[in-house]
């Protein structure tokens, strides 16, 4: 694939982006991204510059999109966590290797009371949400749905096995509607998935043969292109089986 | 004047990873962070941590690669948006590979050490405030050679080592400077002046490197 500068908006920086309407009232920054002076921005690392001005929405959003990186927490994600000790009220959760450490309330889940919650054991796997990012204070997750305050899929994960995938990758798995891979997968094969944007993804089939090759497929399938994903899931399928 | 060759994303188990090489001089790096901080005295309440450690081509680390390791620590920390990782670690260890130059002299290393961090650094994901890019000259007989070989290292009298911050694709502002020998005021100047345009030829091709590594990692996205 040639490097297409224009078409793509390939960052580095440096580089000063300049933004067409200089209303700075009206736009949202998102990551990797500074104001410089009234009307151009500096990306902070080497990316896909992406601008999106929805219909309806009153401003204009601006961030530099990147694949490669360390998680770093924010409110709102969805992520996979590894218990790794408790203390008080809380749980200790690791989401990423080295990374800090992160808690988790023992009564951040659905209908939790002192003698009714979930007992979670040491290296016991966890589909949360992020709560909270204080500065200088320790990352929270919660098991609730903030809207409903039901579980909303938040929980223990039993079984299955966990990977890693870039994190630009877990967000693509997460956030398309239908993305090409899973879609191709559902059609050959029958699985629990659970998809952090920590680059953790958690996956579980009827067999452990089974599961294997899910795990094999989706991270096989960061470097393929959509196109040929069809062709190398039936190909992985067909090497799996005559094992 | 010497070749160079920059590749990035060669390490797996850390977050970010280069390699740059000046023809003889070749060294790899790797970034991990931000991380929890290993030390706790280490922490700081409101900027990164910078835990660089140099490893040398030979033997074990020795008051040469401690000096690197100052070196770069002033480079980078005026380069790292560093109150943007408040009581974190930013990990950062320069593997020379070859070393391509006598032991007095540490200017192609150096060069080497600070193009592959730049390489490293933006493949980890780490906010920088602006590109930067290294580059070093020979003077002798009030002639500037840049990037000299080995040999020409050693016949010169003084060398120069300076590094640049990149706005819009052109050499913007001297961020480091270095100079060992007997030099002159204007010598230096012509240095400088010679070390940045050829950091403008470096980041042509940089540049294209590091645009195609960022187009390999959204091989999924087409």
């Amino acid at each position: 694939m040639t490097t297409t500068d224009n078409s793509l908006n390939l960052v580095i920086p440096g580089d000063s982006i300049s933004l067409e309407n200089n209303d700075i009232s009206n736009i949202a920054l998102g990551p990797n991204v500074t104001l410089e002076n009234d009307s151009t921005l500096q990306p902070t690392t080497a990316g896909l510059f992406v601008s999106s001005s929805t219909k309806g929405a009153s401003k204009n959003l601006y961030y530099v999109d990147t694949a490669s990186g360390r998680y770093v927490p924010q409110v709102g994600d969805l992520v996979v966590g590894t218990i790794i000790g408790q203390f008080g009220e809380y749980y200790r959760v690791s989401i990423n290797e080295f990374s800090k450490e992160v808690l988790l309330n023992i009564f951040a889940f659905p209908n939790a009371s002192k003698k009714n919650r979930p007992r979670l054991q040491v290296r016991e796997l966890i589909y949360a949400r992020v709560s909270s990012t204080e500065k200088s204070v320790d990352v929270e997750l919660s098991c609730v749905d903030p809207t409903t305050g039901k579980d909303g899929g938040f929980g223990a994960l039993s079984g299955g096995y966990t990977f890693n995938v870039s994190c630009a990758y877990a967000r693509f798995l997460l956030f398309t509607p239908n993305a090409p891979v899973l879609k191709k997968m559902v059609e050959k094969l029958q699985f629990e998935i659970a998809i952090g944007v920590n680059g953790k993804v958690w996956i579980k089939s009827d067999s452990s043969k089974a599961t294997m090759l899910c795990v094999y497929i989706i991270s096989e399938s960061q470097n393929w292109k959509q196109s040929e994903i069809s062709e190398n899931v039936d190909k992985l399928i067909k090497k799996f089986k005559s094992l | 004047m010497s070749a160079y060759t920059a590749k990035q994303n060669i390490l797996q188990q850390v977050d970010g990873s280069a390699t740059f090489q000046f023809s003889t001089t070749k060294i790899i790096s790797s970034i991990t962070g931000p991380i929890e901080v290993a030390r706790p005295r280490n922490e700081k309440p409101t900027e990164a941590f910078l835990s660089i450690s140099v490893r040398p081509s030979t033997g074990t680390p020795t008051t040469r690669e401690a000096f690197l390791e100052v070196k770069l620590k002033k480079i980078l920390s005026c380069m790292i948006n560093m109150e943007q990782y408040p009581l974190s670690e930013i990990q950062i260890v320069v593997q020379i590979l070859e070393s391509g130059e006598r032991e007095q002299f540490t200017c192609m290393e150096l060069a080497c050490a600070v193009n592959s961090l730049y390489l490293a650094l933006l493949n980890a994901g780490i906010s920088l405030k602006a590109s930067f890019l290294s580059s070093f000259c020979a003077s002798k007989d009030d002639n500037i050679i840049v990037r000299p070989t080995k040999e020409e290292l050693d016949t010169s009298t003084a060398n120069h080592l300076s590094v640049f911050s990149i706005s819009d694709g052109k050499a913007d502002e001297l961020i480091y400077s270095d100079s060992i020998g007997k030099t002159t005021e204007t010598e230096l100047f012509s240095a400088l002046a010679a070390i940045s345009s050829d950091v403008n030829k470096i980041n042509e091709t940089v540049r294209e490197v590091i645009l195609q590594s960022v187009v390999d990692d959204y091989v999924w996205k087409f």
